[in-house]
């Protein structure tokens, strides 16, 4: 993924955080860095779709289905999307 | 026991006369006809007999409550009608408050939603989301040429390719099944709104939109529901005119002699065929009377009667004697309990195609003879297809409020001495008929009434 807009980590994480909590309908709740996504945020398999064209759409790239399959706390979304702004590599 | 009365108490809309209600109704009493060039970029894929349609103003989706995100997992017309149900809910003063933000659930105070339906009329279901997922799927091996660069000869189909290519979306969507399915505008609505009573769609293309205001004010009238949003919605919006294209070869649309704007011409004797509306919707809240009084509700007009029938004839060319057209409107006469003779306004489904002004201007005159008015409001919007026998019956309901009927546009020399509207008129109006024929051969009419005690 390449985003030249906002590249800090900090900047990526603030933004994945507003990503999830807009798919998941929690407005300003807490979206821990720990937090796993289907059991402590109660997303479900339809979210999970969501999610990955939410992530898509806010950093213009393309998540790989296998990478996305794998992606199960904010932390993992976080750090992927970190990993491929890092490698300025698309999928 | 007397039968239960059925109140329209909202009304939502948008065609390509407006975004709002009141845009379209006002823009269809000022005549201003929507018209446009079709887009320059599907000429690339075809030599179009028709190059006029009715393009859609530009909506607000965001305005409406239709965030970006959930844009990407919604038909065209799924998004049309969640703006038309909006406005309708405004209208009738039903407040919506969120109950679940992470579906988009409403709930309608005041309204038990186990006593509440969804009737909603469509023509091609979404196909426009058919139409771009087969285009991702059949373009995804090919791909790779994205990245090629230009050719140092270009050509027209390297050209094509290219434009293809560069409007595929980053993945085949995965929400593409129910986006696609007919139901999904009334299971959208009836989800959003938490209207668990009878869910349907009517599937009889251009007559979708009337049928479901038919089958609304049965369901009202069996006490099966206490309200039911019904109405209809299409968009046909295709990137590249595929849907267009199919109207085109079959040699249906108007064809463009000098001047474009009056290309559309129902009722005329030099109709060439109608006007593709690139999409629209419309959304009545039909309410049992009684449970609209005690609300205190605003009456637009009350729905009396309905008939349906079926030509089984022909896919695509109207049954020439008009009986079955005659008799759906009949039919719709009877359930009203009214005489042909008490009918002040017809408003007709006026396609504008040679064969069907001419047979439904014959059906209207024998029936009613020439004392009715009688104008057709796909003259002004151009033909939104499931959606049109909705926004004409919202025109009609509009008509019977305001005791005002708009012109048909474009009518200089009528196919036959009826009492054609030429502009918007006022009238004296107590009964008003609305019909729709559509391909297949389905027939359907309703009759409204003046909103009196």
């Amino acid at each position: 993924m390449s985003d030249p807009a906002s590249p800090s980590p900090a900047g990526v994480a603030a933004r994945v955080e507003a990503v999830i909590r807009d798919v998941l309908g929690l407005e300003s709740a807490a979206v821990p860095a720990t937090g796993r996504l289907r059991e402590d945020l109660g997303a479900d398999s339809v979210d999970a779709v969501m999610l990955v064209m939410a992530l898509e759409r806010e950093f213009h790239g393309k998540i790989a289905d296998e990478h996305a399959a794998k992606l199960s706390t904010v932390e993992e979304v976080v750090d992927y999307v970190n990993l491929r702004i890092g490698e300025q590599a698309l999928s | 026991m007397s039968r239960r009365r059925v109140a329209v108490t909202g009304i939502g809309m948008v065609s390509p006369t407006g975004t709002t209600a009141p845009a379209c109704w006002d823009a269809c009493l000022a005549g201003q006809a929507a018209v446009a060039p079709i887009p320059d970029q599907w000429r690339r894929w075809s030599g179009f007999q028709s190059t006029v349609w009715a393009p859609l103003p530009t909506v607000d989706f965001a305005a409406a409550g239709i965030a970006p995100l959930e844009a990407m997992r919604l038909d065209g017309a799924v998004m049309l009608a969640i703006v038309a149900a909006r406005e309708a809910l405004a209208d009738a003063e039903l407040e919506a408050s969120l109950v679940d933000a992470k579906r988009g659930i409403w709930q309608l105070k005041g309204v038990d939603g186990e006593r509440a339906g969804v009737c909603m009329g469509s023509g091609g279901g979404g196909i426009t989301t058919l139409i771009e997922s087969q285009n991702s799927h059949l373009l995804t091996p090919i791909q790779p040429l994205a990245s090629r660069g230009t050719p140092e000869t270009p050509d027209p189909a390297s050209d094509a390719l290219d434009t293809l290519l560069a409007s595929l979306p980053k993945r085949f969507n995965p929400f593409a099944v129910s986006m696609i399915m007919p139901n999904a505008v009334s299971a959208t609505l009836g989800i959003r709104y938490s209207l668990r009573g009878p869910n349907t769609t009517c599937a009889l293309a251009c007559a979708a939109g009337t049928a479901a205001v038919g089958q609304a004010l049965r369901s009202i009238r069996a006490g099966d529901t206490d309200m039911v949003l019904c109405g209809g919605a299409e968009f046909v919006g295709d990137p590249f005119g595929s849907v267009f294209r199919a109207f085109d070869t079959a040699k249906t649309l108007a064809s463009v002699v000098d001047r474009p704007e009056t290309a559309n011409r129902p009722f005329d004797r030099s109709r060439t065929g109608f006007l593709l509306a690139e999409g629209g919707a419309a959304v009545l809240v039909c309410e049992d009377w009684e449970h609209a009084r005690q609300r205190g509700a605003r009456i637009y007009a009350e729905i009396v009667g309905y008939g349906e029938s079926f030509d089984a004839y022909s896919m695509m060319i109207m049954e020439p004697t008009g009986r079955q057209l005659s008799r759906a409107i009949g039919l719709s006469l009877a359930d009203a309990g009214i005489a042909e003779g008490d009918v002040d306004y017809v408003n007709a489904h006026g396609t504008g195609t040679i064969v069907n002004d001419d047979v439904e201007s014959a059906v209207i005159e024998g029936l009613f003879g020439s004392r009715p008015l009688v104008s057709a409001t796909k003259s002004l919007t151009g033909h939104c297809m499931g959606a049109s026998g909705a926004i004409e019956a919202a025109i009609t309901a509009l008509s019977l409020r305001d005791q005002r009927v708009h012109g048909c546009v474009n009518l200089e020399d009528p196919v036959r001495p009826l009492n054609f509207a030429r502009q918007s008129t006022d009238a004296q109006l107590a009964w008003a008929v609305s019909q729709s024929s559509a391909f297949g051969g389905h027939n359907a009419a309703i009759v409204m009434r003046r909103a009196g005690p």
